[in-house]
């Protein structure tokens, strides 16, 4: 938080009242966040950035609803997250699948001069886990990225709570399967320990 | 949190699944994305805050058809004698509106002039370098026989004309902007928070309707063709009526159906996007960049402008000055721009006799205080060099990784050091710097110095450089070179792919 404001709460109501510079840095603290939401839940889509830019401004425009009792970020993620699963629903229904399979159109970016870095990996990642089918994605992202507990990943996935169990176990058992075979990740965890 | 079934697993499964646990989880400390640099994080930032300012919550609750803050591609081609065509097109299916019953209709009140931002490439008329900044009407015509053309609109309308093109401004009036495309390709963007007329672009075969965003046109003897790189457009075509084609998917006007677009045209057209947001009618400084010879690619902060000669109004700033020409050294300098300075350079570009790190220098004006190579401590060692390096590119610090090996390669030429440092000079360069002829170089120098253990890096990274510069012959060559050789890489079976990929392309 910053100086010019006491709490997220003072922060948020300026920001709903039209405070220009409080729904700046409002935008500036949570878009890193948002963006890592969205490239996980979209599996890389193309219009990625798009559903940034809808998930900030739906954010910024729900200010007037935050209560100060959790956290800016669990407030921001629930927006994001809804915003996001939309446009999952509308893609599917375009594209007409269930099971996302490996997509053609996105070739892996294998950087042999970047080496390991830990970014390079977290493409890898990000590449198997947009192999998963979204709603299974999205349980797994909430709960390997944020930590959020099944109750959690229910109320913002608006699903009940055995849905969300049996799509945690199964979307994780997927991305065991994809990481276990990853040619990438082992040579990196490899030369780590080397 | 861990992974629940390690059962039988080797431990390198299981090292590798906890890793990717711990790399997953989001603790605010490290990049989960790419960062946005300054410009790009102020400018998208901007966006938002003025789309939440101007326009009410509901419209965009939903980012289908005709969303506002949506960018849109669309390349097109035609005949440039259907251009009559085109304009018989757009008066059949824009008819005016009809005023109601006892009011009388008003003349459209014009909206502005368009402004040209940009002109490079050989030049066809003596003045043409000083096009920067000359107004448009309504009826010019815009040709860019001579090299790329930037033109900004009012209400927040930018094209991009390619080298070889041509159009004409229609309409810029409260009712309507409209420009015709005679031939050539375009690319087109408009501001998220538009208000202002219904803005489309005319071809020889149809009309592209665009209700905010970004697109682009290009003229073909044989066909017009769409491409939407980010949400939707509609074309209306003379038989068929409106249709609306969405993101990644191209299309033929007068044919049905569509297809997916190539994902390297697809991040092509996003880095053309990217250019546009550098140049700015309004508050900008203007450049004119010459070289001898001519013809060098300028980037400005990594992102490609165009070819020498080249003038452009640009946004006040720090910018980082790149020239690269085929077998010549390259040349950087740090310009300071401030809002309406009129910087004017003529750098000589030198023949690449060595190595590809040489610096060239401006003929006039003085160097300002460029980051370069002898900004990299002096004492220390190839070795201390590389490690220095290799630390500033750990930390994401590609400018500062770059002169580093740059510094270590010109200072220790012919040590293994040096001749690692090439290799991974290239690969921030392509994937960092946006500078893939200088990458070329690069890699090529290090094949060139008779390979070794970096080989089929060099030979990939040779690839994706000739790829990035649209050189599919050479591009095919190398990756044959790469797969003959080496057919066990790991870059092997992304070679293989990209191959399939251009084979199938040549198929006719």
């Amino acid at each position: 938080m910053l100086a010019e404001f006491d709490s997220d709460y003072e922060l948020t109501q300026a920001a709903a009242q039209g405070d220009r510079s409080a729904r700046r840095l409002m935008a500036e603290r949570l878009l890193d966040r948002v963006r890592t939401t969205v490239r996980y839940i979209s599996a890389d889509d193309r219009d990625q950035d798009d559903w940034v830019q809808i998930a900030m401004i739906e954010i910024l425009r729900s200010a007037r609803t935050f209560q100060g009792s959790g956290s800016l970020e669990s407030w921001s993620d629930r927006i994001a997250v809804r915003s996001a699963m939309r446009h999952l629903k509308r893609r599917r229904k375009k594209e007409s699948v269930v099971e996302l399979q490996e997509d053609p159109r996105h070739e892996p970016e294998v950087n042999p001069s970047e080496g390991h870095t830990r970014m390079a990996i977290r493409r890898q990642v990000a590449r198997l886990l947009g192999t998963i089918s979204g709603d299974r994605r999205t349980c797994v992202v909430l709960r390997l990225v944020y930590g959020y507990s099944i109750d959690e990943i229910a109320e913002m996935t608006a699903a009940p709570r055995n849905t969300v169990r049996d799509r945690l176990k199964r979307g994780r058992k997927q991305l065991k399967d994809k990481v276990r075979r990853d040619a990438l990740l082992k040579e990196w965890v490899n030369l780590r320990t080397i | 949190m861990s992974f629940d079934e390690h059962e039988g697993k080797s431990e390198l499964e299981q090292r590798v699944m906890e890793e990717v646990e711990s790399l997953l989880a989001y603790t605010g400390d490290e990049e989960h994305v790419e960062p946005l640099d300054d410009l790009a994080e102020r400018r998208w930032i901007d966006t938002m805050l003025d789309e939440v300012e101007t326009a009410p919550f509901e419209d965009e609750r939903d980012a289908g058809s005709g969303s506002r803050f949506r960018r849109f591609a669309i390349a097109a081609g035609g005949l440039a004698a259907a251009a009559a065509v085109a304009i018989g097109l757009y008066f059949a299916l824009s008819s005016p509106e009809v005023a109601p019953i006892g009011e009388r209709p008003t003349d459209p009140a014009l909206l502005g002039t368009g402004t040209i931002l940009l002109s490079s490439g050989e030049l066809t008329t003596p003045e043409a370098r000083s096009a920067v900044g000359r107004e448009l009407e309504p009826g010019s015509t815009v040709d860019a026989s001579g090299g790329r053309m930037v033109i900004a609109l009012p209400t927040g309308i930018t094209l991009m004309l390619e080298r070889g093109g041509q159009l004409a401004i229609e309409r810029l009036d409260d009712r309507a902007a409209e420009v015709r495309l005679d031939r050539g390709e375009l690319l087109a963007s408009v501001s998220p928070g538009r208000r202002g007329p219904e803005f489309a672009v005319t071809t020889g075969r149809g009309r592209i309707v665009v209700t905010g965003t970004v697109f682009s046109v290009s003229s073909n003897a044989e066909w017009v063709a769409v491409e939407v790189i980010r949400g939707a457009v509609q074309l209306e075509e003379a038989r068929d009526g409106r249709r609306t084609i969405e993101a990644s998917r191209r299309a033929l006007l007068g044919e049905a159906g569509d297809t997916a677009i190539d994902a390297a045209d697809h991040r092509a057209a996003k880095d053309k996007a990217r250019l546009l947001d550098m140049l700015s009618a309004d508050d900008g400084a203007t450049i004119e960049i010459r070289s001898v010879p001519s013809g060098a690619e300028v980037a400005l902060d990594g992102t490609i402008l165009g070819k020498t000669p080249l003038g452009a109004a640009v946004r006040p700033g720090h910018r980082d000055l790149d020239l690269a020409l085929a077998d010549h050294g390259a040349v950087r300098e740090r310009l300071d721009l401030s809002p309406g300075a009129a910087v004017d350079r003529v750098f000589e570009m030198r023949p690449l006799e060595d190595l590809a790190v040489r610096d060239s220098e401006p003929l006039t004006a003085a160097p300002a205080k460029a980051k370069s190579a002898s900004a990299v401590p002096s004492h220390l060692s190839s070795k201390e060099l590389l490690r220095l390096a290799q630390s500033l590119r750990a930390a994401k610090d590609w400018r500062g990784a770059a002169q580093t090996y740059q510094a270590l390669a010109k200072r220790y030429p012919g040590t293994a050091e040096a001749r690692t440092a090439l290799v991974s000079l290239g690969g921030i360069q392509l994937d960092h710097l946006g500078r893939p002829a200088r990458a070329l170089s690069n890699f090529e120098a290090y094949l060139r110095g008779g390979g070794g253990a970096l080989t089929p890096e060099a030979l990939y990274g040779k690839a994706r450089s000739l790829r990035r510069l649209g050189r599919e012959a050479a591009e095919t060559a190398a990756l044959r070179e790469l797969l003959v050789r080496y057919p066990g890489a790991i870059q092997a079976p992304q070679a293989r792919k990209r191959l399939e990929k251009l084979s199938a392309d040549e198929t006719p």
